[in-house]
């Protein structure tokens, strides 16, 4: 037998590896072994109702929050504009005839705009307000005038935030037609 | 449907440890230092496969590569932790030396093949028993380690003339 042959020597290795196997004489885990292992693999497995329960809880919170992100967005964008109503109320209110005027309740008092309830001598139908298309609407002050004029027309001035004025005349009948 | 899924993860993890568990020990024991080691190594990574059961792939030979896959790369993560590759071979030759000290022909044998195998980094203690004790081909330890078919030859032969040097040649052969 030729010692330097590789197939040779695999064989007599191969064989004194079987001979001196470390595993040849092992039964294997015992069934007490075997049971503990078993359970203490099934019990390491995740539990499936923790990881259920997390996603209904995940999806109520989400929409929770995009509902209030949504909401606040509309109400933030529908901010209530000055509606030529409560002008025309305001200036009504402004009459000697009237009670004692008071500011409309209805409008906080904003920082920045002012309005003027003037005289105008000229009549003239009430025109249409031209307002700067990026300036927005913010509520306005009533501010009371001087003396109560008794022409049938009122001017109402207001300046927008963006620098555009605005003009209201409003035409009352005269109040000695009666 | 997840707690389906749920419920057919554990079976098929109880499934997968009453169909392998066995040989699983088999192998750890070969590639391990001790019996304990072994029991140890085969529960890591059946709680490996627990802990991922999504990570172990559907079929049972896949399901098995993934398993042999797994404890030989706990193998070789002890083997470096310990860093035993530097003493396993001083244990080695001392053990190789003196095999007149046990008294058993049988026992001295296991001790020695062990030592030797000791020796040898994990992989290629790996494929040398899943090659020369399980009898595997070198196709199927291939497919079960995870590498090229020219991985496992290599392997193979590096592995066998490390052995045959220290458990072939004579003692003191190294000296002329």
């Amino acid at each position: 037998m030729n010692e330097k042959d590789p197939r040779n020597r695999n064989e007599r290795l191969r064989e004194v590896l079987r001979r001196g196997d470390p595993g040849g004489g092992e039964a294997g885990l015992t069934s007490d072994e075997a049971q503990a292992m078993r359970r203490t693999v099934l019990a390491a497995a995740p539990e499936p109702r923790e990881r259920l329960r997390l996603v209904p809880v995940f999806f109520t919170a989400a929409a929770a929050v995009l509902s209030c992100i949504v909401g606040l967005s509309l109400w933030r964008m529908h901010d209530q504009p000055v509606q030529p109503v409560q002008l025309a109320a305001a200036a009504q209110a402004a009459r000697p005839a009237a009670p004692a005027p008071r500011a409309v309740p209805q409008a906080p008092p904003p920082p920045e705009p002012s309005v003027k309830v003037a005289a105008a001598s000229p009549p003239a139908r009430p025109r249409r307000s031209v307002k700067h298309p990026s300036a927005p609407d913010r509520p306005v002050e009533e501010v009371q005038p001087e003396e109560p004029q008794e022409t049938a027309t009122r001017q109402v001035q207001f300046s927008a935030p963006g620098g555009t004025r605005i003009i209201w005349l409003l035409t009352e009948p005269p109040q000695d037609t009666r | 449907m997840d707690r389906t899924t749920d419920s057919s993860d554990t079976e098929r993890l109880a499934r997968l440890f009453d169909g392998h568990h066995r040989r699983l020990f088999l192998l750890a024991v070969r590639l391990a230092s001790d019996r304990e080691e072994a029991r140890d190594l085969v529960q890591e990574t059946f709680l490996r496969a627990a802990r991922s059961p999504r990570s172990v792939p559907d079929g049972d030979s896949a399901g098995e590569a993934w398993l042999v896959r797994t404890l030989v790369n706990l193998c070789r993560d002890r083997w470096r932790r310990v860093a035993v590759r530097v003493r396993g071979r001083a244990v080695l030759q001392e053990e190789t030396g003196e095999p007149a000290a046990d008294p058993e022909a049988a026992a001295v044998a296991r001790a020695t093949v062990h030592a030797a195998l000791s020796a040898l980094p994990p992989r290629r203690r790996a494929v040398i028993v899943l090659c020369e004790l399980e009898g595997r081909a070198v196709r199927e330890v291939a497919r079960l380690l995870g590498v090229a078919e020219v991985t496992v030859r290599w392997h193979l032969l590096a592995a066998r003339r490390e052995l045959a040097r220290v458990l072939l040649e004579p003692r003191g052969g190294e000296t002329p």
